[in-house]
């Protein structure tokens, strides 16, 4: 068998491995495009200092998660225009928010909580990462997460740093039944929420100037209080004077009712107010009995002084100062109940109010007393009417101004409280070049390692079905299937064939035994191999005696002349001198006419010359 | 799109001949043996002209082919330049999002400014990419990085191949750039049309010039935070010129003005502007009444303080910003104490509303100005609208000059089109494919078609 070879076997095979490992990479290059997915990640962290302690600006619990809510997922779709096209739901599922904690704050934790003191510490960098798929591309991964953290950052201060609210609540005002001093007084009230908002506003930051809308919040309270002055007080001071009304008695009635409700709210306000008093009393009275009130100041100072006073330790409101502050907080709701029913008593005064103009009939009427004597009174009324639907539509203008930039505000405020540390970065899920160079190697050493396991199998199963065991050659079925192979194929030129076979074999077998017969032919073997030395040849013995010898790269000559130095070392043999040896050598040359194998073995048969190797009597 | 469809059959036709040629020689190559092989390729014509010159004349159609097809493709950069850009913020410190360079508000614009027939925003946005021109990372720190540099790419489709495609950069980043001016950097809002003053009340345009010079004034002071120090062409400050208004609104609005209406009780609608003022008063005794209740509940919430319990809670101290005062808490005594004088102040001011009202109730009873004085006071109200606007011009010209010139224009772009050597390269490339293919199919002609 022939030695075990590793480059060899690889060596046979190598183009088709090569081949296959470039089909295969090219496959699984294919695939893992197609699967791959973008993910587009941003960091981001939270400024303000509860947010280490798992804390939003406004106190409440922080949840990052609303990141990936349904609120801020169903904005990014309604603006980049996606609904009916992907689904609230598939978006979220692709959005991961990992925290990223701090290992300094991590170990102090660590350290306090083994100590047995308490440590909150919360992470307050996040890495926000959305995945797209492949065919979605990277620009889509970035684009949506991008805006994302744009509804968010708005949605966050929305939500915890800027809660009040400058909503238009009196936009569809015109629309409803309302009377007119009702109306009045909602677009006062509205003016007057939405001014403190606007002065908390304008105490947060007092130079704040929308880029949008070009305006700050001190122009917009400037704006609400030009038209209070100027519009408000003249429109209610028309509709007092003209006693303008749509229904006298509703009016009437509805300010009746707030001051029997007042009453009502003050009986109540009365009863508090003295059991506030009582329970002050009962608490003192306790406190000093138990001799608590008995404590001197330097007591106090000195228990101040232990204490680092400095750490804000929350609320110490205490329990007397909460009864002192109800008992004050009922008194001034009650006072001012009572002045606004005042107020109510002036609004059914001035609306029941009879000049005389009417004769007093507007006493017996559902009219005021102007509306049945002034002739103008319609007039009058449709021009305030007319007054309030302007003044409704400056508002409005001035409300949506307000919106849009507290809109911007918002956002503002949103990327002062959360800082991006990096902005969207787009990476491949796999790397695919990397893991196709992985795959390729992974290829190559499996096409190899089968190279080998095939080759090594292929030597065993020449060895077992065509070679010679006694010659070591290639047997007869080796040559059958050699001149198979080549029947459809030309030699090249320089191919010689030649072929020897010992003639009396079958005499030498039984004159001599057959062990002597084999060893004659191990002889020829030695014999040839040892003449034909480097030449590149392919040995076959062909049973009976018979030698076949296919040689390339050579010509006729060569061969005929190693033929004559292998009947002369024949002739000099030492082994079985005794031994007569006829045999016969052929020998044919690829030429036009011979360029197939079997021509050319057959020209080779041919040509066979017939020899004898006698040394009986020679020394 | 008729060029790319011919540039991808010429390269299609010549791996076609490359592809046959191959196979020709491969089967054929079987004719001969391994001399005549040789002997085939050792023979052939390497320097055959009729190859070269139809390779050249192939390269050539490519290239031209190739040129119109880059020239569909082109990039720029736009470079934020102003310092909020490495916080990832826009200049008005909201978030900065890159992908409003192709939004759709922009491409609008882009299509409005250079009158682009034919094509809608949505064509139009689907020939464009943008993306960082640097990105960082988010497994380490050390990866971290904002980007303040985006390439934008734009390659026309089928919809869009009528359009320039220099042009349609060149107008996008422009229409970006005014986009980002006009929406994240300084502004101040114009009134747009002059008020009838002659349907105003006399003291309502007093108020109303109040109102306007306190918006320039809120302006300047602004800018003049965010620069104390930046000095315009004009050699003037924010400061300095808000000093001009500020003594111009004090000198000529609410001394001229607003004395002359006063003193000499000009209005437009006596009885009407009375009742107004009448109802404010009545209006404002009602909050005044309220802000009184207040202010004496607070007192008597402090009298109600036990002497024994005061004790206790009354203790020096000092709160988190430093000020100091007594006792453990501040909702107590101290937060009633601070109450009651903001009560009282409310009263005070709502007081002297009522008597500013009242002056002015008796100054428009007692006086009957003549024409004369109707004239002067429409006069300087005519001259002082005028001196407004002349300072609202100044102001803002001082702020879009602070904004040109400290934040650089804050968007800096730069446009590449066709690189030369690139078209280059893509043609020795190609000639040197299609001389082999050529060369290929000349050999395999050589080789005999039977054995």
């Amino acid at each position: 068998m022939k030695n075990f070879q590793i480059l060899r076997y690889i060596k046979k095979i190598l183009p088709l491995i090569i081949v296959f490992c470039l089909l295969a990479t090219g496959g699984v290059y294919f695939k893992l495009s197609k699967s791959n997915s973008y993910i587009a990640s941003e960091v981001i962290h939270y400024n303000d200092a509860q947010a280490e302690q798992g804390l939003a600006p406004t106190g409440d619990k922080l949840d990052v998660n609303e990141i990936k809510s349904s609120a801020v997922m169903s904005k990014v779709v309604d603006k980049m225009g996606l609904g009916g096209i992907y689904s609230v739901d598939s978006l979220i599922s692709r959005v991961n928010i990992t925290p990223i904690e701090d290992q300094d704050k991590v170990a102090q934790k660590e350290a306090k909580l083994e100590e047995g003191e308490e440590y909150v510490y919360e992470p307050s960098t996040f890495i926000i990462s959305f995945a797209a798929t492949s065919s979605e591309g990277a620009a889509f991964a970035r684009t949506i997460l991008d805006e994302t953290l744009d509804v968010y950052f708005e949605q966050f201060s929305q939500k915890y740093v800027n809660v009040a609210p400058a909503n238009n609540t009196i936009e569809n005002l015109d629309k409803n039944d309302y009377d007119y001093i009702e109306m009045m007084e909602m677009i006062d009230t509205s003016i007057d929420s939405t001014l403190s908002t606007l002065y908390q506003r304008i105490e947060q930051n007092n130079y704040y100037r929308s880029t949008e809308t070009g305006v700050s919040f001190s122009e917009l309270a400037d704006d609400f209080n030009y038209l209070r002055e100027s519009k408000v007080s003249s429109l209610f001071s028309k509709i007092y004077k003209y006693q303008i009304t749509k229904n006298k008695s509703v009016l009437i009635s509805d300010y009746t009712t707030r001051i029997d409700n007042n009453n009502i709210s003050n009986a109540k306000d009365d009863s508090i107010v003295e059991d506030v008093v009582t329970v002050i009393d009962a608490y003192v009275t306790k406190m000093r009995e138990s001799g608590n009130t008995n404590i001197t100041y330097e007591y106090i100072l000195d228990n101040l002084h232990e204490r680092n006073v400095q750490d804000y330790v929350g609320d110490q409101t205490v329990t007397y100062d909460e009864l002192i502050y109800s008992w004050r907080d009922h008194r001034e709701s009650k006072e001012h109940a009572i002045i606004d029913s005042a107020y109510c008593t002036y609004v059914i005064e001035t609306f029941a109010n009879c000049t005389g103009a009417c004769d007093g009939s507007c006493g017996y009427s559902n009219s005021t007393c102007t509306e049945l004597s002034n002739v103008y009174y319609t007039d009058i009324k449709n021009e305030v009417e007319k007054e309030i639907n302007a003044l409704l539509g400056e508002l409005s203008e001035l409300y949506n101004t307000t919106m849009k930039t507290n809109d911007e505000y918002n956002k503002y405020l949103g990327a002062s409280y959360i800082s991006v540390l990096s902005s969207a970065s787009v990476r491949e899920s796999v790397n695919v070049p990397l893991y196709t160079v992985i795959t390729f190697f992974f290829f190559m050493v499996i096409g190899c390692g089968g190279a080998i396991v095939l080759g090594r199998a292929g030597d065993i199963i020449n060895y077992i079905f065509y070679t010679d065991h006694l010659t070591g050659f290639n047997n007869r079925a080796y040559f059958d299937k050699y001149l198979k192979a080549k029947d459809k194929k030309l030699l090249d030129d320089d191919v010689v064939y030649c072929l020897i076979d010992i003639a009396n074999l079958v005499h030498i077998n039984g004159e001599y035994s057959r062990d002597v017969g084999d060893e004659i032919i191990i002889m020829f073997k030695d014999y040839i191999k040892e003449n034909f030395g480097k030449s590149k040849t392919e040995y076959i013995y062909n049973g009976n005696g018979s030698f076949v010898m296919l040689t390339e790269e050579t010509d006729y000559i060569t061969v005929e002349d190693i033929m004559r130095l292998f009947r002369l070392r024949l002739d000099e043999r030492e082994e079985r001198r005794e031994v007569v040896i006829e045999y016969k050598i052929g020998i044919a040359e690829t030429f036009k006419e011979n360029k197939t194998a079997r021509k050319l073995l057959s020209e080779a048969i041919k040509n066979k010359k017939a020899y004898t190797s006698d040394l009986n009597g020679k020394e | 799109m008729v060029t790319s469809i011919l540039q991808k059959l010429i390269i299609l036709i010549v791996g076609i001949i490359f592809l046959v040629s191959a196979v020709l020689v491969y089967f054929r190559s079987k004719n001969v043996n391994n001399t005549e092989r040789t002997q085939i390729f050792k023979t052939a014509e390497y320097f055959n002209a009729w190859i070269i010159l139809a390779c050249f004349i192939t390269t050539m159609v490519l290239g031209i082919f190739n040129h119109y097809e880059l020239k569909k493709s082109v990039h720029a950069i736009i470079s934020l330049n102003y310092s909020e850009a490495s916080q990832a913020l826009n200049s008005n410190g909201t978030r900065y999002n890159m992908a409003e360079i192709v939004s759709d508000e922009v491409v609008k614009r882009a299509i409005e400014k250079g009158a682009l027939k034919d094509v809608t925003v949505k064509e139009l946005k689907n020939c464009l990419s943008v993306y960082p021109c640097v990105q960082g990372g988010v497994r380490d720190e050390s990866e971290y990085h904002i980007s303040t540099e985006f390439a934008v790419e734009y390659h026309a489709l089928k919809n869009t191949a009528h359009l320039d495609s220099e042009n349609v950069i060149k107008l996008i980043t422009a229409a970006y750039k005014e986009y980002y001016i006009e929406k994240y950097t300084d502004n101040f809002k114009l009134e747009a049309d002059k008020p009838d003053f002659t349907k105003m009340e006399y003291m309502d345009i007093v108020a109303y010039f109040n109102k306007e010079t306190t918006s320039i004034l809120n302006y300047l002071y602004g800018m003049a935070e965010k620069n104390p120090s930046f000095v315009t062409t004009g050699n003037t400050t924010f400061n300095a010129i808000a000093g001009e208004v500020h003594q111009f609104k004090e000198a000529q609005i609410n001394q001229n003005l607003k004395s002359l209406i006063l003193q000499n009780g000009i209005v437009r609608k006596q009885n009407e502007y009375v009742d107004r003022l009448s109802y404010q008063n009545k209006n404002v005794d009602f909050d005044r009444q309220k802000n009184d209740v207040s202010y004496m509940l607070c007192n008597q919430a402090i009298a109600m303080y036990s002497e024994e319990m005061t004790r206790i809670v009354l203790v020096p101290t000092w709160d988190q910003a430093g000020k100091y005062y007594m006792g453990r808490t501040k909702v107590g005594v101290d937060e009633l104490s601070v109450m009651a004088t903001n009560f009282s102040d409310y009263v005070a001011a709502n007081e002297k509303e009522i008597m500013d009202n009242n002056l002015v109730i008796n100054k428009i009873s007692s006086n009957s100005p003549g024409a004369q004085l109707y004239a002067s006071a429409d006069s300087l109200i005519e001259s002082i609208y005028g001196s407004i606007k002349d300072f609202e011009k100044t102001a803002i010209n001082a702020g879009r000059e602070y904004s040109s010139h400290k934040m650089n224009q804050c968007i800096a772009v730069n446009i590449y089109g066709i690189s030369i050597i690139n078209e280059l390269k893509t043609m020795l490339l190609f000639a040197a494919f299609t001389y082999v293919s050529f060369m290929l199919r000349h050999i395999s002609k050589k080789f005999p078609k039977k054995a």
